[in-house]
């Protein structure tokens, strides 16, 4: 599809509407993964864009981070201190995970650009926590409003809700239809049409969304022979494009992921009735897809990923996990285990930042697919 | 090459007996008729249990305490069999590999094994995100219920306050959770009498860490401050706990007076920066003091494990509480480097060593952007080396010792310039 080819170029170049904002004279404002609700920094006239991996090496930034942090971590530090990141007019450090916090606070010292730190509980349990979180988020507004030179008044959040929520109900879309029809979109598609909602004007992506869905209604499935599969984890960064296709090249149609360039970004709606910014708190503590980095029973991955799974008629689960991504790595036994229990086949794929071979990833998603078809002879 | 003799504080040896005792007391609990908890990240909760007479697994120290036993390797292979990749933090690891450790290898294991199941869990982040990920995972192999205090992270000094207030609130909520899970309620006047043993143990602990900082040589070294953390963790809100930083604080002034230095002589003064390398923990004593080298201070010990007894009342155990979970780990890049600065002036410190934890990034994270910031602000150099805080694989002996070597030429170097100057 022509339109997601032009989407693509964002693996490359991802602050490229970014750019065309600031050329126009107008703010952009960068936001750290995961569940910050982008909806206030649109609410304030800024351009919002979700923070991503750079497809470089780092290298200037190893002088100002430690090799265990994960790709996001190390990637941004080294794009900051190399100047890429110069552009944004503030960043939103909006803090679930000490990885992402300490990478930004060294992002903090080695740029001029201001920052507006954000803390959140690791929880679900919004009648605990939601005394906290509130003032926060309004502090935080009061934040945006200074470096937008505006105040951010009630019905600018009510339109962004809107609009956010317009834009997520058409992603669902886009995905039922990939389950539908599996082979209709290629992963790296689907990923780049998520990507795009993370760093472009959100009316434009919606409006792209629209025309992607009526090519998709007219589309058939051609995924005759393939596995079906789902993809899971990679939590609040993209997964390398040269990975998705490498899973697609096994013989593989992916039908559902909970992945955050993926589902995980797009479940959830915010209420539309009640106050706007107790709405968006609120939407902290139901994400839709279950978080790791929030203890307590409420949010059971295993089970969501299990449901998940046979609900878009997957016949096996890939489990992608950027290295050093604590909440990954202390669910993955649990995962394992229950996938297992569920009888689903599975296979667990490790990603790093500069990687260094595929063929060993390949061997393995090659042995997933083998393992499927004996399931289903 | 022989080993120096360093002195160390004799009445730091009680600690080894008041912890078998802890532990042997922990594993009979369950039959005692008391519940267990098992506790991460930090001991800030231990009084509340310890007036609730609720007995507690520490599973950072836990893990700490096998590794400086070299008992943890065992454990961090059962719970690599479990599932568990190398990259997670090594305390978690070996907890872990309690947690999971196989019933069918109980007959005849190290008692040290064997630890009670826990009818709930509970954990403190001071600011250490992971432990909420460690302890969730807990919570999944044990079905138990869990509770967490999380310190909001103070990211310029206008949030402490902030944070202290959030503190108090999540205490009173972990009182309630408590009393839930044990039905009974708490006797408060015990808690403010804890709280009361609390504050006369540790300010006796950090006067006792002054006063050996600011002397010149120093009559203690950095592993006597790292072995008396077992006082806090195994005994603290107790009258014995007491008796120990007493006995402690008074042997550290007793030598202050004789002007007597833990090393036959001390040639460079250090501060460690990072968590501590406990499967090494003799290894580091002994190569430091070859080469004339004393640990006066660090993050760990100076800046950790109720920091702040002039924050303690006893009439308000909870305010008490929170204003002690807010520490060096809870705070900003820019806000460490100023306490570490502070530390360094306080103490004459001549340089820097950080230990980059290979499998933990909450302390390793802030090294260069603190090392660049002493370095320019204190012209106090530093260098670090690569370990682990229980994972004995990950640390090289000799390229530490290098490391160490190259910083004390250093600094040795500068002396004798200034010397000439």
């Amino acid at each position: 599809m022509q339109v997601l080819e032009q989407l693509e170029v964002l693996y490359n170049d991802p602050y490229a509407f970014a750019r065309r904002q600031k050329a126009v004279g107008g703010k952009v404002v960068g936001i750290t993964p995961m569940h910050f609700p982008e909806e206030l920094v649109y609410a304030s006239g800024a351009l919002p864009v979700i923070v991503q991996e750079s497809t470089e090496p780092v290298t200037a930034g190893l002088a100002h981070i430690f090799p265990n942090f994960c790709a996001l971590s190390r990637s941004n530090v080294d794009a900051a201190v190399k100047g890429q990141l110069d552009f944004l007019d503030a960043i939103v450090i909006s803090d679930m995970c000490l990885q992402i916090r300490m990478a930004f606070g060294i992002v903090s010292r080695r740029t001029k650009i201001p920052c507006i730190y954000v803390w959140w509980p690791p929880s679900y349990d919004a009648k605990r926590w939601l005394p906290t979180v509130l003032p926060r988020l309004e502090r935080c507004k009061k934040a945006l409003e200074d470096v937008v030179g505006r105040k951010i008044e009630e019905r600018d959040i009510r339109n962004s809700i809107g609009v956010y929520n317009e834009n997520r109900r058409l992603l669902r879309e886009v995905y039922r239809l990939r389950r539908e029809k599996p082979g209709v979109l290629r992963a790296r598609e689907m990923q780049a049409l998520v990507m795009a909602s993370q760093l472009m004007p959100k009316e434009e992506h919606t409006a792209i969304l629209r025309n992607v869905l009526a090519e998709l209604e007219q589309a058939s499935a051609h995924a005759d022979g393939k596995a079906r599969m789902f993809l899971s984890g990679h939590l609040c960064h993209r997964v390398s494009p040269e990975i998705v296709d490498l899973i697609e090249e096994a013989g593989i149609a992916v039908v559902g992921d909970d992945l955050y360039v993926g589902s995980r970004y797009y479940a959830a709606e915010v209420p539309t009735n009640g106050d706007p910014m107790e709405a968006l708190a609120g939407r902290y503590f139901n994400p839709g897809v279950p978080c790791p980095t929030k203890g307590g029973g409420e949010g059971d991955w295993g089970e969501y990923l299990i449901s998940s799974a046979l609900e878009s008629g997957a016949q096996g689960v890939i489990s992608l996990l950027p290295r050093f991504c604590e909440p990954h790595m202390f669910y993955y036994p649990y995962l394992k285990t229950r996938l297992f229990e569920a009888g689903i086949p599975f296979t667990f794929v490790e990603t790093e930042h500069e990687t260094a071979s595929l063929e060993g990833m390949r061997s393995r998603i090659q042995a997933l697919v083998e393992t499927i078809k004996e399931v289903r002879e | 090459m022989e080993a120096r003799e360093v002195k160390r504080l004799a009445s730091i040896s009680q600690i080894g007996k008041v912890t078998d005792a802890f532990y042997d007391e922990l594993r009979h609990a369950p039959e005692n008729g008391k519940k267990v908890a098992w506790c991460g990240g930090y001991p800030t909760t231990f009084p509340i249990l310890r007036a609730m007479d609720i007995a507690y697994l520490f599973e950072d120290v836990y893990a700490a305490t096998a590794a400086a036993r070299h008992k943890e390797s065992k454990l961090q292979q059962v719970s690599a069999d479990a599932g568990y990749l190398p990259e997670i933090c090594s305390y978690a690891r070996t907890t872990l590999g309690a947690a999971y450790f196989p019933e069918a290898e109980k007959a005849g294991a190290d008692p040290y094994y064997l630890m009670p199941k826990p009818d709930f869990l509970i954990y403190a982040d001071i600011g250490c995100s992971m432990l909420t990920s460690w302890s969730d995972a807990g919570r999944r192999h044990f079905k138990t219920p869990m509770f967490a205090v999380v310190t909001p992270y103070v990211w310029t000094k206008a949030d402490e306050q902030d944070s202290i207030h959030d503190l108090t609130r999540q205490y009173g909520e972990l009182v309630t959770f408590l009393e839930d899970m044990t039905h009974r309620r708490l006797d408060w006047d015990r808690l403010r009498q804890v709280m009361a043993n609390v504050k006369e143990a540790i300010t006796y602990r950090i006067g006792a860490m002054e006063t050996a900082g600011r002397a010149v040589p120093s009559p203690v070294t950095f592993f006597d401050w790292a072995a008396s953390i077992g006082g806090v963790n195994y005994a603290i809100g107790t009258p014995l706990g007491v008796e120990l930083f007493r006995n402690i604080n008074t042997e550290v002034e007793q030598r202050v007076a004789r002007k007597e230095g833990a090393l036959p002589e001390e040639r460079v003064r250090l501060y460690w920066e990072g968590h501590m390398c406990w499967p090494y923990m003799r290894w580091w004593g002994d190569t430091l003091a070859d080469l004339g080298v004393n640990i006066i201070a660090a993050k760990y010990t100076h800046g950790h494990f109720f920091h702040r007894p002039d924050l303690i009342d006893p009439a308000k155990p909870l305010e008490s509480l929170a204003a002690n979970s807010v520490t060096h780990l809870s705070y900003s890049i820019d806000l460490l480097a100023e306490e570490i600065m502070r530390l360094c002036r306080d103490y004459s410190i001549d340089a820097i060593l950080c230990h980059y934890t290979r499998t933990c990034r909450i302390f390793p994270g802030p090294f260069f952007e603190v090392l660049d910031t002493v370095s320019r602000k204190l012209g106090i150099p530093g260098t670090f080396f690569e370990g682990d805080v229980a994972d004995a694989s990950f640390f090289a002996p000799e390229q530490a010792r290098t490391r160490v070597e190259a910083l004390v030429e250093t600094v040795l170097a500068r002396k004798a310039d200034v010397a000439q100057a």
